[in-house]
């Protein structure tokens, strides 16, 4: 069977696999009527509608289902002797750098528990919307394990072959260990800002280099992980936009992330900066991707990013800035207020 | 103004904002990271760079002028951090 064949084969149990799962999901049930989807104002939902914490983490679950694939079906079908140099060096880069979506999702669950509490007694809404932050953490934490081990694995049987490129090896225990190092704790509304951000970065990533892979089902798999990298992005979203129709978060902090990515030398542009940070605490993935390979540069999409982030700012803040320079001059303003 | 008046200035609001004295700051010679770990208030480098953002509003709300620091790494002292920031206010008084 030729890889196109392959390739549409897994495309058809893609497209087989959705309607099976429109079937399976909405039926004649009570909260099962419609097609899954994301809250986008959890807590308008919770202080004017008649939602409850417990209707969030259904469609939360729901959801996750709907959109589950398997891991198998993409490795099976990807041809290893296939394999181009690049192609093989992007996969061990987002191998290492998927790494490090599990101490990022340990921490999410830390912190939103932490902050549900603080909130109990003021804002009980605000409690519930952050307690289905962390619930939902436990979908994003199993979602990105699909991700770091599609492509681990492909690493480690391609290191397993003749075919392989020596310098794209799978991670050892002490790199594995490092990159899983647990995120410090910060404001809740900036970390969750800043992990919209870091989704986008990964979704346009993927995007952008599936439109460069040769092997069809390596391609196909770049957009099934972008896919779900955009949906995590939709997600952080919501919750940040939460916080602060709470009124209890100020979107200067959001602001300030905004300005933290798209300023000169931000960290939109990863490891391509002239000098990145050496963090004794963890690892950032967008630091640590191989810079000597410039066609897998955190770079590419650069404008694509840019706009899907200043889109991400207002959808969480309702306060839009068309620019880099309005998000720097919007936020200085915030400060000086 | 002159550049060290504007760079006086500059230490001593910067200074309050990270809530350390400007004898430290300025004489001790710590790097971003070493500041982030003195002050109280601050827990991480987007403390510092609002620390930044509210002096550059100082320096514009006092001498008109706009200023935005360059991305600097967490290792950098802060005599060259300042030096950076002043450089900037000079450029676009000149401009």
């Amino acid at each position: 069977m030729s890889a196109e064949n392959t390739q549409q084969q897994t495309q058809t149990q893609v497209f087989q696999r959705q309607a099976q799962n429109d079937e399976q999901f909405v039926i004649d049930r009570p909260f099962c009527t419609e097609r899954p989807s994301i809250d986008k104002h959890v807590y308008r939902s919770l202080t004017q509608g008649d939602k409850k914490l417990v209707n969030l983490i259904w469609e939360q679950h729901r959801y996750h289902e709907y959109r589950r694939w398997n891991v198998m079906d993409y490795v099976r079908a990807i041809d290893l002797n296939r394999l181009n140099r690049l192609e093989q060096h992007f996969i061990k880069n987002a191998g290492f750098a998927e790494l490090t979506t599990k101490p990022g999702a340990d921490r999410l669950t830390r912190l939103s528990d932490k902050e549900c509490r603080r909130w109990l007694e003021d804002d009980e809404n605000l409690a519930a919307a952050i307690q289905a932050c962390g619930t939902w953490s436990r979908y994003w934490n199993e979602e990105e394990s699909h991700h770091e081990m599609s492509f681990n694995y492909l690493s480690l049987a391609l290191n397993a072959g003749p075919a392989h490129d020596p310098a794209a090896l799978p991670p050892d225990d002490e790199e594995i260990i490092e990159f899983r190092k647990i995120f410090p704790d910060d404001d809740m509304l900036r970390t969750l800002t800043l992990l919209a951000f870091s989704e986008v970065n990964a979704a346009v990533s993927y995007y952008e280099f599936a439109r460069k892979a040769e092997e069809p089902n390596l391609k196909a798999m770049l957009h099934q992980i972008s896919a779900d990298e955009v949906q995590h992005m939709h997600y952080f979203v919501t919750f940040a936009k939460a916080l602060v129709d709470s009124g209890r978060y100020h979107p200067k902090n959001a602001f300030a992330i905004g300005h933290l990515f798209l300023r000169e030398g931000g960290e939109l542009y990863g490891s391509t900066r002239v000098s990145t940070e050496s963090r004794g605490s963890h690892v950032n993935w967008w630091d640590a991707v191989d810079g000597e390979i410039k066609e897998i540069s955190v770079d590419n999409g650069i404008e694509r990013k840019e706009k899907m982030i200043l889109k991400a700012l207002e959808n969480i803040t309702g306060i839009k800035a068309d620019s880099r320079q309005a998000v720097e001059n919007t936020w200085m303003d915030m400060l000086a207020a | 103004m002159s550049s060290e008046s504007l760079k006086a200035y500059a230490y001593e609001r910067f200074s309050e904002h990270v809530g350390l004295s400007v004898g430290y700051v300025r004489d001790d010679d710590p790097t971003m990271s070493e500041v982030i770990e003195n002050a109280d208030g601050l827990i991480n480098s987007v403390d510092l760079m609002e620390a930044f953002a509210k002096t550059s509003n100082d320096i514009h709300a006092q001498h008109g002028i706009r200023i935005q620091l360059p991305a600097l790494p967490l290792d950098t002292p802060m005599s060259e951090v300042m030096r950076q920031f002043i450089e900037r206010a000079s450029e676009k008084e000149s401009a």
